[in-house]
C-alpha cells in the first residue's frame, strides 16, 4: 500500500516514519514460504540476508516474515533451499 | 580624492609584501586612511614582485592599483637592468624613485641608497625592506617615525631574530639618508 | 573596533567571532587566507569549530551539506574551479534547504587558467536557488559575513557572499569590527528546527514526476520572498554598527538621465566618476546591485524608469547578446546598453571609469561592446 501524499515539505524530506507507512510488500510478484520452523531457528544469519528487514527473529528464534515489506526478492529462499520455497502470488 | 601613493618593487622573498605592510600598519596607527595590496601572478622565489599602499586622511575608496605613483620603491636595482621590469618601473610620470643600489644618473627623479649593504650590517641577511622605509621617510611626510618603528616592532614580534637588526638598520637609514 | 585588515581575513575574523559549529573547506586562490587563518584560530583554540580539511570542494560542500542536515551552524569558502568543481552539490544544498554560509572570492574560471577576478564563478551558480549578495569593499564583506548567517537560518536557503579577488580579498582596508559580544549577540543562538539529529527525518529523497515541480515551486517563492527577511535583518544590523544596506546602493539616480549599473569594488571608481561629473553639471547617476539573487526587479525597474542604462558586466554569456546582468536589465529603462570589462582581472580603476563614462556621455556607443580590449594584442 502506498500512502498518497498531500503536502510537500521543505526540499522534500520527509519523517522517517513515512517509511513505515510505505509498504514495499506490494511489489511482490512471488512470496517466500517457510516449510521448516524448527529449522529456521538454526540460521538466524538469514535475517542479515534480507535486504528489508523482514525476516523476524525474536529472543533468537524465528518468529515470522513481515509481508508488509517483503519485495519477494527470493535471498532466502536461494540461501534456505529446504526450507523456504517462493510461490507465485 | 587625494591619496599618496606607493609603489614597491622587488623580487619574490626579499620582504616587498611585508614593507608595504609595515607601512601601512604605520599610516594605520597614526590614525590614517589606508589601503594596502600586493600584485599576485605565479609565484616563485626571484621573480619581480610589486605591492602598492595608499594612505590619505579621507576615506579611500577606489580600490583599483596604481598606474601612476606619488612614490616608487625599488627594492632589488638589478630589476632595472631587465629591459621588461625597468620600463614598467619607469613608466612614471611624477614619482619619486628611491632606489636600492649604485647611483644612476640617467633615472631621473631618483635617489639611491646602499639598504642591502645596511641590512647585511645588521642582519647578514639582504633583506632591504625595512632600511628603504626609514629612506622613505625622510622623502615623505605622511607617515610619523615613531609609528613606523612602532608598525616595524608589531610586524616582526613573531620573529625576533630580525626584529632587532631591523630596528638598528631603520634607524641608521633614517638617521644617515639625506 | 578599527581595524586595518583585508577582505580574507575580515571574514576569517567574523567567523572567529561568532564560532560556528563545522568549517569544512578547501583552498583555492583567493580564498586560500580565509581557510588559512581560520584553521590556525581552531589550532589555537580561540573556537571549538569542528573544521574539517576535505580533499575537494565537492566533498567539503558535501560534508557542510551533512553537518548542516544534522543542526550545525556552518561556513565554508571557495572560487573559482572549486565553485565549478562543486556545483553539483550547491545544487543540493539548496534544494534541501540547508542553511550554510559560504563566502566567494571571486576569480574567473578557466581555460585559460586564470587567478584574477571576474563573475564568472558566481555567476555559474546564479540559478542554483543559493541567495547571492556581492560587496564592494571589506568593511562590507565583514558586515555581510556576519548578516549572512542570520538570513540563512531564518529563510532556510543557503547564502553565497562574493567579494572581488585580490582587489578586496587581499586588499588591505580600514575598516570597523564589531566587539566579540556584539557579534554574537546580533547572530544570536541557531533557531531551533528539525534536523537529523534531533528528530527522525530523512534528507535527499526523490520527488519525481508526481511531485517535483511543487517542491521548486516552494523553492523559487521562498527566495523571492526571502529579500523582506533579507532587508528586516540588515535593519537589525544597523542596530549594533551604525551602518545600514539595502538590497542595492545607488548615487545620484532621482535626477539623472544616464545611470551606470556594476557590482563590486569596481563601482568605486564609477561613483567617483559620476560624483566628479556632478559637480561639473553632469547629471549622471550610478547603481549597484548588492542582493542578486532575489534580483530585485521590480525596485531596479521603478529606479530606472525613464534613464538611459549603461550595464557594466564583469561576466561573459557565450552565445547570448547580451552579459548574464545585462540580459536581466534589458527591459529596464528608456535606452539600454551593455558592457563588458574587467574580464580574468583587467583592471578597472578611476582611469578606465572616467574614460568609459566619457565615452557614453560624448556620442553614440554601441548596444553591446567589450571595453578596454588592448590594441596592442591581436587577437
Amino acid at each position: 500500500m502506498v500512502k498518497e501524499i498531500k503536502k510537500v515539505d521543505l526540499g522534500a524530506r520527509i519523517l522517517a516514519s513515512e517509511s513505515e507507512e510505505y509498504q514495499t510488500g506490494s511489489w511482490r510478484k512471488e512470496i517466500p514460504v517457510v516449510k521448516d520452523k524448527e529449522e529456521m531457528n538454526k540460521h538466524v544469519e538469514i535475517a542479515l540476508y534480507c535486504p528489508e528487514a523482514a525476516i523476524v527473529y525474536v529472543g533468537g528464534k524465528y518468529s515470522h516474515i513481515d509481508y508488509k515489506f517483503c519485495k519477494g526478492c527470493g535471498i532466502c529462499a536461494n540461501y534456505l533451499k529446504k526450507v523456504i520455497e517462493m510461490k507465485r502470488v | 580624492m587625494s591619496y599618496t601613493s606607493f609603489v614597491f618593487w622587488g623580487r619574490g622573498g626579499e620582504g616587498v609584501k611585508t614593507a608595504a605592510e609595515i607601512l601601512a600598519k604605520a599610516a594605520f596607527l597614526q590614525g590614517l586612511e589606508v589601503q594596502a595590496f600586493p600584485e599576485y601572478g605565479p609565484e616563485r622565489s626571484g621573480a619581480p614582485v610589486r605591492a602598492f599602499v595608499k594612505i590619505s586622511k579621507e576615506k579611500i575608496k577606489d580600490q583599483a592599483s596604481i598606474t601612476q605613483a606619488d612614490y616608487v620603491v625599488v627594492l632589488d636595482g638589478s630589476l632595472l637592468s631587465q629591459l621588461d621590469t625597468k620600463n614598467l618601473i619607469l613608466n612614471q610620470k611624477k614619482a619619486k624613485l628611491l632606489i636600492n643600489g649604485k647611483i644612476n644618473p640617467e633615472i631621473k627623479n631618483s635617489v639611491f641608497i646602499d639598504a642591502s649593504g645596511i641590512a647585511n650590517k645588521y642582519l647578514k641577511k639582504d633583506l632591504p625592506g625595512v632600511v628603504m622605509l626609514g629612506a622613505l621617510l625622510k622623502m615623505t611626510t605622511c607617515v610619523k617615525f615613531a609609528n613606523l618603528e612602532k608598525a616595524v616592532k608589531e610586524t616582526l614580534s613573531k620573529k625576533p631574530e630580525l626584529l632587532d637588526g631591523n630596528l638598528k638598520a631603520l634607524n641608521e637609514a633614517y638617521t644617515q639618508f639625506k | 573596533m578599527r581595524a586595518l585588515i583585508n577582505g580574507n581575513y575580515a571574514v576569517s575574523y567574523a567567523m572567529m567571532q561568532i564560532n560556528p559549529d563545522v568549517c569544512a573547506s578547501y583552498p583555492i586562490t583567493p580564498q586560500t587566507q580565509i581557510i588559512e587563518t581560520f584553521s590556525k584560530y581552531v589550532a589555537d583554540g580561540k573556537v571549538t569549530t569542528e573544521n574539517i580539511l576535505a580533499e575537494s570542494e565537492h566533498s567539503a560542500m558535501s560534508a557542510c551539506i551533512g553537518a548542516s542536515a544534522a543542526g550545525a551552524r556552518v561556513f565554508t569558502a571557495t572560487a573559482s574551479q572549486g565553485l565549478a568543481y562543486m556545483i553539483e552539490v550547491i545544487y543540493i544544498a539548496a534544494g534541501l534547504r540547508l542553511p550554510m554560509t559560504m563566502v566567494v572570492g571571486n576569480r574567473g574560471i578557466g581555460a585559460p587558467l586564470l587567478l584574477h577576478c571576474d563573475y564568472s564563478d558566481s555567476f555559474l551558480a546564479r540559478d542554483s536557488g543559493w541567495i547571492q549578495i556581492y560587496c564592494k569593499d571589506v568593511q562590507e564583506v565583514y558586515d555581510t559575513t556576519l548578516m549572512a548567517v542570520k538570513i540563512t537560518e531564518e529563510t532556510k536557503i543557503p547564502v553565497m557572499v562574493m567579494m572581488d579577488g585580490f582587489y578586496t580579498t587581499h586588499g588591505e582596508q580600514v575598516i570597523d569590527t564589531l566587539s566579540t559580544k556584539q557579534a554574537v549577540n546580533f547572530v544570536g543562538k541557531k533557531p531551533k528546527w528539525p534536523n537529523m539529529l534531533d528528530s527522525k527525518i530523512t534528507f535527499g529523497n526523490v520527488s519525481l514526476t508526481d511531485s517535483n515541480i511543487e517542491v521548486r515551486e516552494r523553492q523559487w517563492r521562498d527566495l523571492a520572498n526571502s529579500s523582506k527577511s533579507i532587508l528586516g535583518i540588515q535593519k537589525g544590523f544597523e542596530k549594533f554598527s551604525k551602518r545600514n544596506y539595502g538590497l542595492y546602493e545607488s548615487y545620484g539616480l532621482k535626477d539623472a538621465n544616464t545611470v551606470f549599473v556594476t557590482m563590486g569594488s569596481s563601482y568605486q571608481a564609477i561613483e567617483l566618476t559620476c560624483q566628479e561629473l556632478r559637480k561639473k553639471g553632469k547629471k549622471v547617476g550610478c547603481l549597484r546591485p548588492r542582493v542578486y539573487r532575489p534580483f530585485p526587479y521590480n525596485e531596479l525597474r521603478a529606479e530606472l524608469k525613464g534613464k538611459k542604462i549603461i550595464v557594466l558586466d564583469r561576466a561573459i554569456s557565450h552565445g547570448a547578446e547580451f552579459g548574464p546582468m545585462g540580459l536581466e536589465f534589458q527591459g529596464m529603462g528608456r535606452e539600454f546598453y551593455n558592457v563588458v570589462y574587467g574580464i580574468g582581472g583587467r583592471d578597472f580603476g578611476l582611469e578606465e571609469a572616467k574614460d568609459l563614462v566619457g565615452k557614453f556621455l560624448k556620442g553614440k556607443q554601441k548596444k553591446f561592446q567589450f571595453y578596454g580590449l588592448r590594441k596592442d594584442l591581436k587577437n
